[in-house]
């Protein structure tokens, strides 16, 4: 089924718009929950939280792209749950924000300020500036949460590459925020 | 790490969860990761193809004394794949893109995954048995630019006998949302947007028009 259809049953209210979102994404969104949170309990909690947040928002949202959408949802949940349980345990959402730390602009070229939207918008136009190939790495590995080895072999590539494309799309970012005066 | 910079690395990691959704829609399907593996292997093979025709060069400059001392080929043995164009401009187009979905340049590709606003310009077409898009993409501007003046000038209308016997659809995309058909004058009901479309042949690709499309995907 389509994103419009199921997009569709939503705004009508129907019953089996959860079951047809679960039939096509629930897979996908167990994926992503699973790599932030501790358990396999927790993360299909964050996935049935992540239907019932969609049943509420729409009608009023009708999203074009379904699966952005709800990961979106899903992620936020689960980062929220790892935190709310332990932010000190390694690996999860931790392990990303380490890897991140990296991105972090020197005060020293700090101009100004923005808030959570402007961040957002400032990484958007760096992720818009790059070659499908990083963006897609960087899409997997910091939203999707995907290992590095996962993004190796569905690139047909080695981990290493992986690794180092990631550095430099990092160091990039860091570059871009300076740029742009990001506080963070 | 400390605790200062784990706050700010947090809020980038949590602001990497609001960024677009077609970011998050593209990177989604493992389909596309594979469309990156093929181009990545063209590109290999494009450089491949660069050295060898580099290093024919080189074989044909360092012999080239000897070959100017030979008597040379016979006067009447002339290239005669020289140039695809004919007269008829309207079978010259379509004869270079039926015989050129092999080319190195050419990908094929999904219509679900041509992009129209990648903010790269690209030839598109199928042919009237085919199902897939044979997908060749502009990579110069000067190329584009040629393209777009050669679309702009003046054609000779299309008899309907001979635009029902052309064998191929084609379209320009220019990566901005914009879809046109060399096939089609450039008006704007005939300028597609993120799409293609059906259309019957209207006019003859210019003479130009072929000799670009010809050079492009060589």
């Amino acid at each position: 089924m389509e994103d419009y259809q199921i997009v569709n049953l939503y705004w009508e209210r129907s019953e089996s718009a959860i079951s047809e979102t679960d039939t096509k994404y629930g897979r996908m969104l167990t994926g992503i929950s699973s790599s932030l949170v501790s358990t396999k309990e927790d993360a299909e909690e964050c996935v049935s939280d992540t239907y019932l947040a969609a049943w509420n928002a729409m009608p009023s949202d009708r999203p074009v792209y379904l699966g952005a959408y709800l990961s979106k949802i899903v992620r936020r949940l689960s980062i929220d749950r790892f935190r709310a349980q332990s932010s000190q345990k390694r690996g999860g959402a931790g392990m990303f924000c380490e890897e991140l730390c990296e991105c972090i602009p020197s005060r020293s070229s700090v101009e100004g300020e923005y808030d959570e939207r402007q961040l957002s918008d400032s990484i958007n136009r760096y992720l818009y500036s790059l070659d499908e190939e990083k963006r897609y790495v960087f899409v997997r590995r910091y939203f999707y949460s995907d290992p590095i080895e996962s993004i190796a072999l569905s690139l047909g590539v080695s981990s290493g590459k992986i690794k180092t494309l990631l550095f430099r799309v990092r160091a990039g970012l860091k570059k871009h925020l300076e740029r742009e005066g990001v506080i963070v | 790490m400390s605790g200062r910079e784990t706050m700010r690395a947090e809020r980038i990691y949590d602001a990497v969860g609001t960024i677009d959704d077609k970011l998050i829609a593209d990177a989604q399907s493992p389909k596309r990761a594979r469309d990156y593996i093929r181009v990545r292997r063209q590109r290999r093979l494009s450089s491949l193809a660069v050295a060898c025709v580099f290093c024919i060069f080189l074989t044909a400059v360092f012999n080239l004394p000897d070959l100017l001392r030979s008597e040379g080929p016979p006067k009447d043995a002339q290239n005669s794949s020289a140039s695809s164009n004919t007269a008829n401009g309207q079978n010259s187009l379509e004869q270079v893109l039926l015989y050129s979905a092999e080319s190195v340049r050419v990908e094929r590709i999904e219509a679900e995954h041509i992009d129209h606003f990648d903010g790269e310009a690209k030839i598109i077409w199928q042919t009237n048995e085919g199902t897939d898009y044979n997908v060749a993409r502009i990579t110069y501007k000067n190329e584009l630019a040629d393209i777009t003046e050669a679309l702009s000038q003046p054609s000779a209308q299309l008899s309907p006998d001979a635009a029902d016997k052309v064998g191929v659809k084609v379209w320009i995309s220019y990566g901005d949302g914009r879809v046109i058909s060399p096939y089609l004058s450039p008006s704007a009901g005939n300028i597609g947007y993120a799409q293609l479309f059906e259309y019957t042949a209207e006019v003859e690709p210019s003479e130009k028009l072929t000799d670009i499309i010809t050079d492009l995907i060589k």
